[in-house]
């Protein structure tokens, strides 16, 4: 019996190692090209390794051809570094595997680089005049727009997106024609967003990634001028009332709208005492000198008392 | 006789009353104009243009010097106006009340075109021709833009019906601006003589920067509003379709030039600058970087002036800037965008004394001046590029 399980494994030994070649007959079925990132995009640096866990390109001369065209500086590297070529143009990476034996085998990899887009768009307060982007705070709302381009033109036929905010699936799967999705923040400091983007029948057509930041929400003071409106400058530190009367207004950034429409505290204070806004505003107080010159704080403070962190206060310290 | 006398008298005393209510109505009338100037958000009032005021700056230097201070008031929108056989005159619009103002360049002196007070004015344009005005008031994002027909005769002024997010004004005098339909941003023309009105593009997300073209049909680009936190993209729109510019990257912010893209992005945490030539899609770096918020280009060379100080090497820009909670006191710039080379040009604080912040950039047609706003106090400013060799 013994004799029987030797023989069988003699006999078989050749099937087993024919496993490890491809079709035609030479190399490992496990001998694979690998890129990073896997859909680069136009003008990208990617690397591209070969991946030989079975062995099978043991002692083969290696060489890199860029669409039949001898890449040079690359014999024998099993990772190589490239530019990813223009917009919508396929290219084709060939290994050449040469075999001391004669026997040569050639895997290849073809790429079509695409633009995917990832556009963040926290749904965050931020003032009218503020020129930049607003930023994501924690259980904010923040909308992604997945855009895709050939070079010609944005691609907009039936496809369709896997979205992930870290390891979530958004929606938990892929969505058909659903480039535009939202989530809330959640309370790590980065959020990994990544979007897949294929065709119906699943082919991968580019995958991209981007990283969002997580804001503290802040108050800054600005003050209002009745003909020119809001001051483009901060309040910062002290402020010197020189009129009568004076109107400034607090302005939140990076507080999701909700709570900036619907705050569960909204107060101001004066030296520590609660103070009314007599605005229709309630982000806009108007002081009015009395008494004697001296000095005041003016304290603010914003927050949703379900997720505590998205709030914010500040203080400044009025002369009069 | 004393009958007599106290009838005299007391005529007297008729008249002089009468000659007293009649000089306080007229005063009324007089103090009903002045505070017309001081409504409340939202209003606008029509009126006719006043008699010539004439206003010599104060401080204005008798001789020629290289950086000029052109406006006291804060301006919320200029543009050189060429009218036939003239020289060139500067319209622009004052903040907070929306009054037009044309300014003689040579001796300084101001005259008023319109008494149309549009309350909270803080964005304007004003046509190549010096015939109208639009004057956005209210918040940025939802105000309403006013249009003001400005005419010897009679001056005129009408709302968009549109709300106007971001908006410019062609060479041919035509208003292009974004507006929200539904969801999306979608730019529009609008020709104020024929009042026409035509759908150009649709920006696939809101908050987006436009990069307006010279003409409705000449290509327009936009990108996500600029941060340092997050990347952005930029986005050719042309003959109705979208295109992907290969520009991408942290804190983007891009300015177009004659055939040239001109663009900063964040590299291993720093500001750098290159330019992108659009037609060979060549890109190249900048020597020196720069904010291409703060830049303009000539329309006669490969030149770009630009405003630099420190804000690229400071941690926090643009965000913070875009805040208000920090300023710069700017230099002037010279770039080439054929070479990259860059020129020092002109230190403003040494010469005004005081920190000026450029904003709203603007070449003379004839690439003789380059004006632009202090960020600080609004204020309207003009240097004379004829004090620089080859400008």
């Amino acid at each position: 019996m013994r004799y029987l399980y030797i023989a069988f494994f003699l006999l078989a030994s050749p099937l087993f190692s024919y496993a490890q070649f491809s079709a035609d007959g030479m190399l490992g079925t496990n001998l694979s090209i690998q890129s990073m990132p896997e859909y680069p995009s136009p003008g990208e640096a990617f690397e591209l390794s070969i991946d030989d866990y079975g062995g099978g390109a043991y002692g083969a001369e290696i060489l890199w051809y860029r669409n039949d065209t001898l890449i040079p500086n690359t014999a024998n590297a099993r990772k190589i570094t490239l530019t990813a070529g223009d917009v919508g143009v396929k290219e084709v990476i060939s290994v050449v595997f040469k075999k001391s034996n004669g026997v040569t085998n050639t895997l290849k990899k073809e790429f079509t680089p695409m633009f995917l887009d990832i556009i963040v768009e926290p749904q965050t307060h931020v003032p009218g005049f503020y020129q930049g982007r607003a930023l994501a705070s924690v259980g904010s709302t923040v909308n992604l727009t997945a855009l895709l381009s050939d070079g010609e033109t944005l691609i907009k036929r039936d496809l369709v997106y896997l979205w992930k905010y870290n390891l979530t699936v958004i929606e938990g799967g892929p969505l058909r024609n659903r480039n535009e999705v939202s989530f809330k923040m959640p309370q790590d400091s980065y959020t990994v967003v990544s979007v897949q983007v294929s065709t119906p029948s699943g082919e991968i057509l580019a995958k991209e990634s981007t990283i969002i930041p997580l804001a503290t929400p802040e108050v800054h003071f600005y003050e209002v001028n009745a003909l020119y409106g809001v001051e483009l400058k901060t309040i910062t530190g002290d402020f010197n009332m020189i009129a009568d009367s004076a109107t400034i207004v607090a302005e939140p950034y990076f507080i999701d709208s909700n709570t900036f429409n619907y705050p569960d505290i909204l107060e101001w204070k004066i030296n520590n005492s609660a103070a009314r806004s007599n605005s229709s505003n309630p982000y806009i107080i108007t002081l009015q000198k009395t008494g004697d010159p001296g000095a005041a704080t003016l304290d603010f403070h914003v927050r949703n008392t379900d997720i505590l962190l998205q709030g914010a206060k500040n203080q400044i310290k009025i002369n009069i | 006789m004393k009958r007599w006398l106290f009838i005299i008298g007391i005529l007297i005393i008729l008249i002089l009353a009468g000659a007293w209510i009649f000089l306080l109505l007229a005063s009324d009338e007089t103090k009903r104009d002045i505070y017309n100037t001081f409504g409340f958000t939202g209003e606008t009032e029509d009126g006719v243009v006043e008699n010539i005021i004439d206003t010599l700056l104060p401080g204005l230097p008798p001789e020629r010097v290289p950086l000029r201070q052109l406006t006291t008031r804060r301006v919320a929108g200029y543009t050189e106006v060429q009218k036939a056989s003239s020289t060139p005159e500067m319209y622009f619009v004052e903040a907070g009340t929306g009054y037009v103002y044309t300014l003689n360049l040579q001796d300084g002196s101001e005259r008023r075109l319109s008494n149309i007070t549009i309350v909270g004015a803080r964005e304007a344009r004003i046509t190549k021709d010096g015939k109208y005005a639009i004057v956005k008031s209210g918040d940025l994002e939802t105000g309403v833009a006013t249009i003001v027909k400005l005419s010897e005769q009679e001056v005129q002024s009408s709302d968009l019906f549109d709300t106007v997010i971001d908006f410019t004004i062609t060479d041919e005098n035509i208003l292009l601006y974004t507006t929200y339909v539904g969801n999306d941003v979608t730019a529009r023309s609008y020709d104020p003589e024929s009042k026409a009105t035509k759908t150009l593009f649709t920006v696939p997300f809101n908050a987006a920067t436009i990069l307006w073209g010279e003409g409705i049909d000449t290509a327009h680009y936009a990108y996500p509003k600029t941060t340092r936190e997050l990347t952005g993209h930029l986005y050719k729109f042309e003959d109705n379709t979208i295109q992907r510019v290969a520009i991408t990257g942290y804190g983007l912010s891009v300015m177009k030039a004659e055939d040239s893209l001109l663009f900063s992005k964040i590299n291993d945490g720093r500001y750098k600058s290159f330019t992108l030539q659009t037609d060979s899609n060549e890109q190249k770096d900048m020597l020196i970087s720069f904010f291409p918020e703060k830049c303009a280009p000539s329309k006669e060379n490969s030149f770009v002036y630009c405003a630099n100080s420190t804000e690229l090497e400071d941690g926090s820009f643009p965000d913070a800037w875009y805040r208000g909670a920090v300023s710069y006191s700017d230099n002037i710039w010279r770039f080439d965008t054929r070479t990259s080379d860059a020129t020092f040009v002109y230190d403003t604080f040494s010469a005004a004394q005081r920190e000026i912040d450029v904003i709203s950039p603007f070449m003379s047609d004839n690439t003789m001046s380059f004006y632009f706003k202090n960020k600080n106090d609004q204020t309207l400013w003009v240097y004379d590029l004829t004090f620089t060799d080859n400008n």
